[in-house]
C-alpha cells in the first residue's frame, strides 16, 4: 500500500489522547499563572502597589477612616541645607492633611502610616526626609505623625474616633520642579492593608500650583 | 502450536529524533550560565570625565587625586587637628552624583587589574562632613558633590576601574553596575604621584 492511500492515523490519535493533552495544556498554563501569582501576591505583601484614587474635593476612605488634603504649600529655593551634604537650594512642599479615625482606629495604629510624592516618571520622595526636613517641618509646628502628637509632659495626644485630626508631610524637590503632575500618597504596611499593598493617591489640589 | 513472536517495527527516524533532542539537552544543560551568572549585575562602561546613567543614579567622576594622609578637624570645637594616614595610599574620586529615582545610599569600590576589590572607605574615615560621600544618603534629584576615599595598595593602582552601585553591602543581582575607566596607566598613575602631597589638609576650623 503507497503512502496516498494510507489512511491518516493523526485523527485518531488526536482523540486517543485528547484527556491527557488537555490536562498537559492545562497544567503547562498553571505553571505559569500560579509562580506570577505568587510573585504578585509578595509583592502585595511588601510595596505599595495597589493605587486608590482620592477624592480631590472632601474625605477619602482608606482603611476605616476618612482623609483629606486640607492645604498645600510651594515654597521655591526654601529647600537650603537640607540633605545630608552641601547642595543648590531645593524647594519646599508641605502637604497638610486630616485624617477623621474610623471606629476601630487608634492614634499607635494610625501612626503607621507613611508618605510620599510621586511624580509622573516614577521620581519618589518619602516624606519628611531627610531627617532634617523633619526637624524643620516639628520646628514650626506642624504635626509629621498621623495619629499622634506631642503633649505636655511627654504624653502624645491621640487622634479620636470621627474628629479631624491634623498632620503634614514635608517634601524636598530639586530646583525647577512644579507640583505639577505631582502626588501625595499615604500608605500603610503594605501586610496590613486590605487588600494588601493598598495606598492612598491624591493629586495635588489646584492650590499648590 | 505456539504463536510466532511479533516484532515491533523500528522506526529510525524517531529514534534520530529522540537522540537528537537527548543531546540537544545534554549540550544545553552543559553551557547554560549558573544562578550566579543569571543574577549577576548589569555591568555599564563609562570614562572620567563624563556622565554616566544607572537605572537609579547618575554619577560623574570629575578627578582623581592621591595622598598619604589628610589633616582633619578635631573631633571637637579647640580639639587638635588629627592625621589620617593610609595603609597603602589614599585615592579619592572627585566626582557628582544624583539620585534620579529615589533616595538611598551609592557605594563604590575600586577594581584593581588583578580583579581584587577595594570597597570605599566610610564615611568616618576620614571624617569630611559635606564631603566624604561615602554611607551618605543621597536624596532624589538632588545633585551631591564630593568624593569616595580609597584606602589601596600602591602597586595595585595601574589599570584599575572605579565602579558605582546602589544600596549599601554588595552590588545587588540584575541591578547597574557602573564601570569607570580611570584611564590610569603608567603616565598617569607618574602624574598623580608627582601632584601628590604627603600630607593634605582639609581642615575647615581655624581654631586648631
Amino acid at each position: 500500500m503507497n503512502a496516498a492511500a494510507r489512511p491518516s492515523l493523526l485523527p485518531g490519535w488526536w482523540r486517543r489522547n485528547r484527556g491527557w493533552l488537555a490536562g498537559s495544556v492545562l497544567l503547562g498554563a498553571l505553571a505559569f499563572y500560579l509562580p506570577w501569582r505568587d510573585s504578585r501576591a509578595e509583592r502585595a505583601r511588601s510595596t505599595p502597589s495597589h493605587r486608590i484614587n482620592a477624592d480631590n474635593t472632601g474625605w477619602s476612605d482608606y482603611e476605616g477612616s476618612g482623609w483629606r488634603i486640607a492645604g498645600v504649600e510651594f515654597e521655591p529655593g526654601a529647600g537650603k541645607a537640607v540633605a545630608d551634604y552641601p547642595h543648590a537650594p531645593g524647594s519646599l512642599l508641605l502637604v497638610h492633611y486630616q485624617v477623621t479615625p474610623g471606629r476601630e482606629a487608634t492614634g499607635k495604629l494610625l501612626d503607621r502610616c507613611r508618605g510620599r510624592l510621586v511624580d509622573a516618571a516614577g521620581r519618589r520622595w518619602p516624606a519628611n526626609e531627610p531627617y532634617k526636613l523633619g526637624r524643620r517641618l516639628r520646628d514650626r509646628g506642624f504635626n509629621d505623625s498621623c495619629g499622634t502628637r506631642p503633649g505636655e509632659s511627654f504624653v502624645r495626644i491621640e487622634a479620636s474616633p470621627g474628629q479631624a485630626f491634623d498632620f503634614s508631610h514635608a517634601f524636598l524637590l530639586p530646583a525647577g520642579t512644579r507640583p505639577e503632575g505631582l502626588r501625595a500618597e499615604i500608605f500603610f504596611p503594605p501586610s496590613t492593608t486590605t487588600p494588601h499593598g493598598s495606598y492612598l493617591s491624591f493629586p495635588l489640589p489646584p492650590s499648590a500650583r | 502450536m505456539s504463536a510466532a513472536p511479533r516484532h515491533l517495527p523500528i522506526r529510525w527516524t524517531l529514534v534520530t529524533a529522540t537522540l537528537c533532542a537527548l543531546a540537544l539537552i545534554v549540550l544545553l544543560r552543559k553551557h547554560q550560565p549558573s544562578y550566579e551568572e543569571k543574577v549577576a549585575p548589569l555591568t555599564v562602561a563609562g570614562t572620567i570625565g563624563a556622565p554616566v546613567t544607572a537605572r537609579n543614579f547618575e554619577v560623574t567622576v570629575k578627578r582623581l587625586k592621591l595622598a598619604r594622609a589628610y589633616r582633619i578637624d578635631g573631633r571637637y570645637s579647640g580639639d587638635p587637628s588629627q592625621v589620617v594616614r593610609a595603609d597603602g595610599i589614599w585615592l579619592s574620586a572627585l566626582l557628582e552624583a544624583t539620585a534620579t529615582r529615589e533616595p538611598g545610599f551609592l557605594s563604590a569600590q575600586l577594581r584593581t587589574r588583578d580583579g581584587r576589590l577595594y570597597a570605599a572607605s566610610g564615611g568616618d574615615r576620614p571624617k569630611l562632613d559635606g564631603v566624604n560621600l561615602g554611607e551618605t544618603s543621597l536624596a532624589t534629584g538632588i545633585p551631591a558633590s564630593g568624593a569616595y576615599f580609597f584606602d589601596v595598595p600602591e602597586a595595585g593602582l595601574e589599570g584599575a576601574s572605579l565602579q558605582f552601585y546602589w544600596g549599601l553591602g554588595a552590588p545587588s543581582g540584575l541591578d547597574h553596575l557602573l564601570d569607570i575607566d580611570l584611564g590610569l596607566d603608567a603616565r598617569a598613575l607618574a602624574e598623580l604621584r608627582d601632584q601628590a602631597v604627603p600630607e593634605l589638609d582639609m581642615r575647615t576650623r581655624t581654631d586648631q
